[in-house]
C-alpha cells in the first residue's frame, strides 16, 4: 500500500484482549507496507453511521496479517467490535510520519492505556533491526481488568514488561510516570510514549528535567480527514510559529518539546 | 473525459461537473496522493484571507448523525503564501480542472481589498473564478454573518464586483429564512453565479462534560444530513431566477446525490465532506455520472433543471434494486 491508499477489506478477525479492548485483524494485501507509529482512518464503505472515519495507529504487522488494538471509547470504537467476520472496512492509509528508529542500546517505551497499541510493532521492528538491543515497555492502566495480557509479547518483543494501575490491583501502584526512576538519565536510553494528555504532559516534563532527548511522543487529536485537508487535528506549537500544527501531517509522532503542553 | 460529462456554469466551461468545495480540498494539490487533480471538472480553494488564520482552538470537529460539525475557523495561509507556495504547483497539476478561489474577509471592505489582489495577481495565479464566502462572522459589527444581513453581504458583493472582472460566483448560507432573497442580490450587484449551500449552524453537546463538545460551541454542520436543504435551496433559486449559473453544494456522497442536484437546476455541483471519509469519492461520483448517462444515454446538460420540468415526458421508471 502506497502512503495514502485507500482500500476496502474485509475484516478477518476480532480478538478480545482485556475489557473494552480488542484486536482488529485484516489480510495484507499485495504491496501492503507500512512503519511503526503510522496511523490509518477506519471508516464504513457504506457510508453508514458512523460516517467518519477514525485514527487508529498501526497495532503490528506479523506474517500475512496486520491488524489494530482498539479501546471501545465510544460511537465507532464500540461498533468495530461488533462487526461480523468478513464485513468490509474502508482503510486510508498508512498516514502520518511513524517513529524514527535511532540505534541505541536501551528502548524504553511508556504506555498509557489504549496508547499500547503502537507499541508491538515498533518493538518487532527494532527486534529485528537492533537485535542486541535491550526493550522495556512501562504500562499503566486504571485498573487490572484493563490490562493486556502480553504473555507472548513478554519476552519475544520486550525484555521487561513493568505493569502499573492507579490503585495497586496489578503490578506497582501509580502512574507510569511515576516509574522511570531507574531509567531516567540513561544516556543511551531512547523514550517512545503513548497515551492520555494528561499522562504525556508529565512525562514530557519529567523527561526534559532529566536531560532526555531521544524523545518521541505519539498524540492525538480528533480528526475528519487524517490527509492534512480539514484542518481539524492541531496540535498547538511550542514555539509559536505557526501557532498550531497539524496532528496527521506532521505527527502523530512528536517531539514533546516542540508542543505546547 | 467524455463529451456527455461536459458542462458550462455561466463563463465556466467544465470537462464534467464535479468540482471539490472549499475547505475540503485545501489549496488543490492535497489529493494528488490519491488521484489526479486533472479528473476534476474544477476545484475551489480553501478560503484565503489578505492575511494568515491561525483558526480556532480544538476541538474542531465532532461527529453527528450522518454528517459533522466543523469550527475551523477559516483557517488559512493567507494571499501572499497562496501566490507564491500554492498557486504554481497547483497549475501544473490541474490540466483542464478550473481553478476557482474563494476568498473572504473580516468586514465588507476586507472583501474588496482581498479581490484586488486576486485582480492584481491574476496573471500569476491564473485561477477561473472568484468564490466570495460571505458566510463568515463579521468582526467589526461584532460576529454577525455577514451572509444573513442583506446590507452587508450586498455591500461585499459590490466591492468584490467593483475590484476584479473575474467572473464571481457568490457562496450562499442556509442560515436565513430565505436565500432566494441573497441569490437575486448576488444577481443584481453583478455576480456570474451563485454556490449553495455552506454549512447550517449546529452544534453538540457532551452530556458527561455538560459542555459543548466544538471549542467554539456552535459550527457548521455538513455531510448527508444536509443533502435535501441544499437540494430544496437549489430548487427555489432555481426556479425564482432561472438564468442564473448554480454551483450545488451540500451533502453529496454519491452520484446519485449529485444528480439530485443537477436536476434541481444546478450546473455543476461540489463534493465537500464525503471527501474525508472517502478521498475517492469526487472520481467514484463522476464515474458513476457516466455510467448513468451511459445507460440512460442522455448527456448532463440535458438534466440540468430536469425536476422543474414538471409533466415532461420521462421514461417509464425502471427499478434497479
Ligand atoms: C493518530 C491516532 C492514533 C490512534 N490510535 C488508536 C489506536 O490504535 N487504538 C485506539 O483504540 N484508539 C486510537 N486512537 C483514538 C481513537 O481514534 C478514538 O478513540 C476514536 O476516534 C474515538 O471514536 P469513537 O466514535 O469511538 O468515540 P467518540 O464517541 O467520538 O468519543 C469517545 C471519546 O473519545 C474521544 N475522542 C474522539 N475522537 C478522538 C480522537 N481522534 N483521538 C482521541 N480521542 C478521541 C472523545 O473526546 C470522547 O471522550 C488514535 C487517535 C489518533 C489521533
Ligand atoms: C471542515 C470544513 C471546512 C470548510 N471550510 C470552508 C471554507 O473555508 N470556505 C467555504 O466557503 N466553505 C467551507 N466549508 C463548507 C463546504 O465548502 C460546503 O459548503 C459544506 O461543507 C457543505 O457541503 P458538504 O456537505 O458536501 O460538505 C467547509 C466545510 C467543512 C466540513
Ligand atoms: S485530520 Fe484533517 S487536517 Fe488533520
Amino acid at each position: 500500500m502506497n502512503p495514502g491508499a485507500v482500500r476496502t477489506l474485509p475484516l478477518v478477525e476480532v480478538e478480545d484482549v482485556s475489557k473494552g479492548t480488542y484486536w482488529l485483524r485484516f489480510h495484507a494485501p499485495a504491496g501492503f507496507a507500512c512503519d511503526p507509529g503510522h496511523f490509518f482512518m477506519l471508516s464504513s464503505p457504506e457510508n453508514g453511521a458512523p460516517f467518519l472515519g477514525r485514527p487508529l495507529s498501526i497495532g503490528d504487522v506479523h506474517g500475512e496479517r496486520f491488524g489494530f488494538l482498539v479501546r471501545a471509547l465510544g460511537g465507532a470504537t464500540a461498533w468495530f467490535r461488533t462487526l461480523p467476520v468478513g464485513s468490509p472496512i474502508r482503510l486510508v492509509g498508512p498516514l502520518g510520519r511513524p517513529f524514527l528508529q535511532p540505534e541505541r542500546s536501551v528502548h524504553c517505551m511508556v504506555a498509557g492505556g489504549i496508547g499500547l497499541a503502537p507499541f508491538f510493532y515498533l518493538a518487532r521492528r527494532l527486534r529485528a533491526t537492533q537485535p542486541g538491543a535491550r526493550i522495556e515497555l512501562r504500562y499503566g492502566e486504571r485498573s487490572a481488568d484493563a490490562h493486556a495480557p502480553l504473555m507472548e509479547a513478554e519476552g519475544e518483543l520486550f525484555d521487561v514488561v513493568e505493569r502499573f494501575t492507579d490503585d495497586g490491583s496489578l503490578g506497582a501502584r501509580g502512574t507510569v510516570v511515576d516509574g522511570l526512576d531507574d531509567r531516567l538519565g540513561d544516556p543511551n536510553a531512547a523514550w517512545y510514549a503513548c497515551g492520555p494528555h494528561a499522562m504525556l504532559r508529565a512525562l514530557a516534563r519529567r523527561l526534559d528535567e532529566a536531560g532526555a532527548t531521544d524523545v518521541q511522543f505519539s498524540l492525538e487529536e480528533r480528526m475528519a480527514c487524517g490527509f492534512g485537508v480539514c484542518q481539524a487535528c492541531i496540535v498547538p506549537n511550542r514555539s509559536g510559529k505557526p501557532r498550531y500544527r497539524l496532528l496527521c501531517m506532521d505527527g502523530p509522532v512528536l517531539d514533546p518539546r516542540e508542543v505546547a503542553w | 473525459m467524455v463529451e456527455r460529462l461536459a458542462t458550462t456554469c455561466g463563463p465556466l466551461e467544465l470537462a464534467n461537473p464535479v468540482l471539490a468545495a472549499s475547505g475540503t480540498f485545501g489549496y488543490g494539490d492535497s489529493f494528488e496522493r490519491f488521484w489526479p487533480l486533472s479528473l476534476l471538472g474544477g476545484f475551489v480553494t480553501k478560503t484565503l484571507f489578505v492575511a494568515p488564520r491561525d483558526g480556532n482552538p480544538a476541538p474542531r470537529v465532532a461527529e453527528t448523525s450522518a454528517g459533522m460539525l466543523n469550527s475551523i475557523g477559516l483557517a488559512n495561509v493567507g494571499w501572499e503564501a497562496f501566490v507564491r507556495d500554492k498557486a504554481p504547483r497547483v497549475n501544473a497539476l490541474r490540466g483542464r480542472s478550473r481553478m476557482i478561489v474563494n476568498v473572504a474577509g473580516n468586514a465588507p471592505e476586507e472583501f474588496g481589498e482581498i479581490a484586488a489582489r486576486v485582480e492584481a495577481d491574476r496573471d500569476v495565479v491564473r485561477c477561473d473564478a472568484v468564490e466570495v464566502n460571505v458566510s463568515c462572522p463579521n468582526v467589526k459589527e461584532g460576529g454577525t454573518n455577514i451572509g444573513c444581513h442583506i446590507g452587508q453581504f450586498r455591500d461585499a458583493v459590490r466591492r468584490v464586483r467593483a475590484a476584479t472582472t473575474l467572473p464571481i460566483f457568490v457562496k450562499l448560507s442556509p442560515n436565513v429564512a430565505d436565500v432566494v432573497p441573497f441569490a437575486l442580490c448576488a444577481a443584481d450587484e453583478g455576480a456570474e453565479g451563485v454556490s449553495l449551500v455552506n454549512t447550517l449552524y449546529g452544534m453538540q453537546i457532551d452530556t458527561e462534560r455538560r459542555a459543548p463538545v466544538l471549542g467554539t460551541g456552535s459550527g457548521g454542520l455538513s455531510g448527508p444530513a444536509i443533502l435535501p436543504v441544499g437540494v430544496h435551496w437549489v430548487f427555489k433559486v432555481r426556479a425564482a431566477l432561472p438564468e442564473l449559473p448554480i454551483l450545488g453544494i451540500g451533502g453529496i456522497t454519491t452520484w446519485r446525490d449529485a444528480l439530485q442536484y443537477l436536476m434541481a437546476g444546478a450546473q455543476a455541483v461540489q463534493v465537500g465532506t464525503a471527501s474525508f471519509v472517502n478521498p475517492h469519492a469526487c472520481p467514484d461520483i463522476l464515474a458513476g455520472l457516466d455510467r448513468w448517462c451511459a445507460s440512460r444515454n442522455v448527456a448532463i446538460r440535458d438534466v440540468v433543471g430536469a425536476a422543474h420540468r414538471v409533466g415532461e415526458a420521462v421514461e417509464e421508471p425502471v427499478w434497479t434494486g
